[in-house]
């Protein structure tokens, strides 16, 4: 992409940072922002808009005039989980300040080309994707308004509170009564807050509300052990329990007590080695109280 | 003059000097530091040997404020005589260490250090035409990634 003197600018001159909001579609007064370096191209917000098409008889084939719907931004952002970030991040998508909703925040993308800043912007999805060190948290982000140039530039974006190094996946297993079942290599969680638009107010969403959470696992590469397919055949659970590690003695923890089987499948190409993998939906435990819990603790 | 490659290579160099099993074991360090010159040639005198040098290096944009660098170290080990056994030995302990540092980045990650793990492992029986004396060779290729 070039800026307007022609010049060429490349992903690494793109920057995003987020900020909590104190209340939908403003930005916060003193904000307090979260700098986020981008995993590769990690940032795909844009505002969106639906056109209604009325369908009066048939009357050739081009469109009538048509109504503006509604503005939307909507994209994904991916980031490592630098210790620092990955409760902001686990929070957006995770902690609901009332049943229906979610905290919403401004966030400013700026370029060479231009700064942009989304306002009440929600986690409408999350997805945790975790293979040894290779671990990736993405949101998927829906909001209420795009403005654009803000004045922001980079040199309002300070990277120097977070830590280089993300977290590493140092293991991960299913368990039944708090005992580990079996070991995993890796795993996907995704979360879907099944987010829905309020009325229009002035050409944007008013509000934005959360609905029930579809929590899912998929599991890859499940070592020894046969309680999945026991839990799929008769209607039962089992937990999970995942642990991140960083070298300067951080911790994350992410468990799900109470996981229903949907389907267990394994494969074994001739010339590698036989995997299972197991895909599970959450639901919440009554003894626990919750279908998801997680925690960092960071070291000082 | 301190710059991350070089504190990575002295800190797994120590990490191996700190192994029981190798500081007992191993007559020459080559430490390629400041000082008279040294040279990498290996004679059955001077063995056990042992030395950390660098090998390849990259660059990955990764993120968009942040890099991936790679970088390979040649951890060699020789051993005088027919016997594989003793250099074998050395080259189980250099595993060990490099498993036992992977927890901690070598102390490193303030500096960026993600981790280390071992790629490649070569061996070579020198001189490999007839000879008097045989010396086996051991090249451990670790890797050590940073992100800065």
């Amino acid at each position: 992409m070039a800026t307007g003197d022609g010049t060429i600018h490349e992903g690494r001159d793109r920057h995003v940072r987020l900020a909590r909001e104190d209340e939908f579609g403003s930005p916060p007064s003193s904000a307090d922002w979260t700098c986020l370096p981008l995993d590769g191209n990690g940032w795909s917000v844009r505002s969106a808009r639906d056109w209604f098409l009325p369908e009066p008889a048939m009357d050739g084939a081009s469109a009538e005039p048509a109504a503006p719907g509604l503005l939307s931004p909507r994209g994904r952002l991916s980031v490592a989980p630098h210790p620092e970030a990955v409760q902001f991040l686990l929070d957006a998508a995770l902690n609901r300040p009332a049943p229906d909703g979610l905290h919403t925040y401004c966030a400013d993308h700026v370029t060479p080309v231009e700064s942009r800043r989304y306002l009440g912007m929600a986690a409408a999805g999350l997805t945790l994707s975790a293979v040894a060190d290779r671990v990736r948290i993405g949101l998927r982000l829906c909001g209420h308004d795009e403005v654009a140039g803000t004045g922001v530039t980079s040199s309002d974006f300070d990277y120097s509170g977070l830590t280089a190094v993300p977290f590493s996946l140092r293991g991960a297993h299913l368990e039944l009564d708090g005992a580990a079942l079996e070991a995993v290599s890796g795993f996907t969680l995704r979360v879907n807050n099944d987010l829905q638009p309020g009325p229009n107010v002035g050409n944007r969403t008013a509000y934005l509300l959360a609905g029930r959470r579809t929590v899912t696992l998929r599991l890859h590469g499940l070592h020894g052990g046969s309680r999945v397919d026991e839990a799929l055949r008769e209607g039962g659970s089992v937990g999970f329990s995942a642990d991140f590690s960083h070298p300067a003695g951080h911790s994350l923890w992410l468990r799900l007590p109470r996981l229903l089987p949907r389907r267990s499948e394994g494969d074994g190409p001739p010339g590698r080695p036989a995997r299972r993998t197991a895909r599970l939906v959450a639901a919440r435990d009554p003894s626990a109280g919750h279908d998801i819990d997680y925690g960092v603790s960071l070291s000082s | 003059m301190a710059n991350f490659l070089t504190d990575g290579r002295l800190a797994l160099l120590d990490a191996l000097q700190a192994d029981a099993i190798l500081s007992d074991r191993v007559r020459t360090w080559n430490e390629f530091g400041p000082g008279l010159r040294r040279r990498a040639r290996v004679e059955p005198a001077s063995c056990p040997v042992c030395s950390v040098t660098p090998l390849e290096g990259g660059e990955d944009q990764a993120f968009n404020v942040l890099r991936e660098i790679p970088q390979l170290l040649r951890v060699e080990m020789a051993t005088a005589g027919q016997d594989a056994a003793p250099c074998e030995e050395l080259v189980a302990a250099a595993v060990g260490v490099v498993d036992s540092e992977r927890d901690s980045a070598l102390g490193l990650s303030g500096a960026g250090l993600q981790g280390l793990s071992i790629t490649g492992l070569d061996w070579r029986a020198r001189p490999e035409d007839d000879a008097p004396r045989v010396i086996w060779l051991a090249a451990l290729t670790v890797r050590l990634l940073w992100i800065r």
